[in-house]
């Protein structure tokens, strides 16, 4: 399967018909008869908004996440629509980057994942919240899945789900073999901060990984950092761990055969003892 | 046990024995024992990258363990670390080791001897010459002494452990290995069943050993436990690549929001070689260059000294105040854990 990291860095993205557009351009380069997985970033539907202009001008992140819950709550299934139809044109599977919902009055992040046919085929809510977010009043998803996306099994991280280990062992133990995580880091230097989320959750799990890291602003700030595809440090060149990076599109094609080889010969995850974690299994868990 | 060796186990205690160690230590150490002073908001730890040697003569070994916390208390350090499998050195007592070498887990010639059998003798010696050593170190200069790990048999199992000392020179804790590499399950140690985390007067600390530091469960588990700063001793035996060594200390250092202190053995033992820079690393936003490196050695391949002040006051500043960790999911939590390991294999 090709996996695409996009992350909206300088297109110009004013209608549906300009998105499908970008993606389309994006996937002319590849050969046609590839299995293709592309993941947009966080904050996906805020800044799709704000292009379309759905959201007026919104002067400060809580300003556009205001706008944006009004305008879905008037026109509900809008934005599905459009990944739907932009997956099926394309004939990708398609990570939808990630959007606020309202469920029983609390307020979270999501994203979607598009089969080849348009069809929601999957759901993924974040699990943890950033400060900042903890201040808009998000709530926190509950559980992890894992999809049947192609012939990959595929996990979904929402932005700050990719500080937290505990996200990749559970997708890892769930049989993840690539996971996708939905990112937006506001722009600086965030070269050390992403090797301390994505890349080290793929070398302690052994599973590829997809980030998309939104490159826009959206509310008044401006995100920016590299999209990247993760690989175990022993299948890539010079042992990085990264089988591709820049701002964008980012793509490769993960040799899920090479990476089995890799686990055979290290693996990593039969040489865990849980019998020591105990009662302090990790914290929140069990028994803590 | 044969009489021949029960003997040259009796030989090789008599040839480490305490009074000849300690002789040498008191010409080593020379002036006045330091008097500790801990600032919590300047506090210098310092790890020790040490080569294997083998020494013919334990009073070497004393001599390289004592250039180390010399060096130490000269830079106003009040933590040394030193690293994995420190007592491989001493295995240059034996005479003959190379060609033992060779036969260890039957690969030579002659009667195969296990790496578990090799430490099951000799663990008590070497663990007294190290218990000798660093007692006497910790207390000359005031240091808290991670000593590095040393394979110990107790009750017939063999467990890799980590050997802290205090000032006082008493031993202050021990950490048995918890995740073995699939070569210590070859050579038929056993693994620790839990993580501790001992108080100190400036912090708390905690010293795992090297294939502890590859799992996130190590540090959030010796984080809930209330460590600050985590020690590793490491020996690690392959090829140096920087990003294969960024797979350990430092993304569990950036996670669990913890200082953190990695010596290294290098060089080269029975075919393998050790390599690895011992360093000091913090979180991104509490080191200078945002990159989680306080002060790292040059080269992984040669005898070396890391050390740099840590501020354990800002580390509990940084902890409230995080963008983006501290957050808890408990529901997630419990759903998930410690089940998912049942499906792992481990």
């Amino acid at each position: 399967m090709r996996v695409v990291a996009l992350g909206f860095g300088g297109a110009e993205l004013d209608s549906a018909g300009r998105l499908h557009d970008y993606v389309a351009g994006v996937l002319a380069a590849y050969p046609p008869e590839e299995e293709r997985l592309v993941v947009l970033p966080g904050l996906a539907g805020l800044y799709l908004g704000q292009c379309f202009g759905w959201l007026g001008k919104p002067g400060s992140t809580e300003e556009a996440y205001g706008a944006y819950l009004e305008f879905m709550a008037a026109q509900p299934g809008i934005l599905e629509d459009i990944f739907g139809k932009l997956a099926r044109e394309n004939g990708c599977w398609l990570v939808t980057g990630s959007f606020p919902v309202r469920d029983a009055g609390n307020l979270y992040h999501e994203a979607a994942l598009i089969s080849p046919r348009g069809d929601v085929a999957g759901r993924q809510r974040q699990v943890f919240l950033s400060r900042a977010e903890k201040a808009l009043g998000m709530s926190r998803g509950e559980d992890l899945h894992v999809f049947a996306a192609g012939s990959m099994k595929l996990g979904l991280l929402l932005q700050t789900d990719g500080f937290y280990p505990e996200t990749g062992r559970i997708l890892a133990a769930k049989g993840a073999g690539l996971v996708a995580h939905c990112g937006a880091l506001p722009e600086g230097d965030n070269r050390w901060l992403q090797f301390s989320a994505l890349w080290q959750q793929v070398q302690q799990n052994q599973f590829f990984a997809v980030e998309s890291q939104l490159c826009a602003e959206v509310g008044g700030v401006a995100y920016g950092a590299d999209c990247r595809i993760h690989a175990p440090t022993e299948m890539t060149e010079g042992y990085t761990g990264i089988l591709a990076e820049g701002r964008e599109p980012v793509s490769a094609v993960p040799d899920e055969k090479a990476r089995q080889t890799v686990i055979q010969g290290y693996p990593l995850l039969k040489l865990l003892n849980p019998l020591a974690y105990g009662s302090l299994a990790c914290e929140g868990g069990e028994g803590v | 046990m044969t009489l021949k060796e029960t003997l040259f186990i009796r030989y090789l205690a008599h040839k480490t024995r305490p009074a000849v160690l300690q002789r040498h230590l008191q010409t080593l150490c020379k002036g006045c024992a330091t008097t500790p002073d801990y600032n919590r908001r300047q506090l210098t730890a310092a790890a020790a990258q040490v080569h294997l040697d083998l020494v013919p003569d334990a009073r070497d070994y004393v001599g390289t363990m004592h250039s180390f916390a010399a060096r130490a208390a000269e830079a106003g350090a009040s933590l040394l670390v030193y690293p994995e499998n420190n007592s491989f050195p001493l295995l240059g007592l034996l005479p003959g080791i190379g060609e033992m070498a060779k036969n260890l887990d039957g690969e030579g010639d002659g009667p195969a001897v296990s790496v578990a059998d090799l430490f099951r003798a000799l663990g008590p010696v070497f663990n007294r010459v190290a218990h000798t050593t660093f007692s006497h170190l910790a207390r000359h200069y005031g240091l808290w002494i991670v000593a590095g790990s040393y394979p110990t048999p107790v009750q017939g199992r063999v467990f890799n452990r980590a050997l802290i000392y205090a000032p006082s020179g008493a031993l202050a804790g021990t950490q048995d290995k918890v995740h073995l590499t699939l070569q210590e399950h070859q050579w038929a140690f056993t693994p620790g069943a839990d993580f501790r985390v001992y108080t100190t007067p400036f912090g708390r600390l905690a010293a795992p050993v090297c294939m502890d530091a590859t799992y996130f469960e190590t540090f959030r588990i010796l984080a809930g436990l209330g460590a600050e700063i985590v020690a590793v001793p490491i020996a690690n035996p392959e090829a140096y690549n920087p990003w294969l060594a960024l797979r350990g200390i430092w993304p569990r250092v950036q996670e669990s929001l913890v200082y953190g202190v990695k010596s290294a053995l290098v060089g080269e033992l029975f075919g393998h070689t050790l390599t690895g820079k011992a360093g000091i690393f913090a979180p991104l936003p509490l080191t200078p260059n945002g990159d989680g490196v306080l002060a790292e050695t040059q080269h992984p391949d040669r005898e070396g000294f890391a050390c740099a002040a840590l501020d354990l006051e800002a580390l509990r500043e940084l902890r409230e105040q995080h963008p983006y960790l501290g957050d808890k999911n408990p529901a997630l939590m419990k759903k998930y854990f410690p089940g998912i390991y049942s499906t792992m294999g481990g």
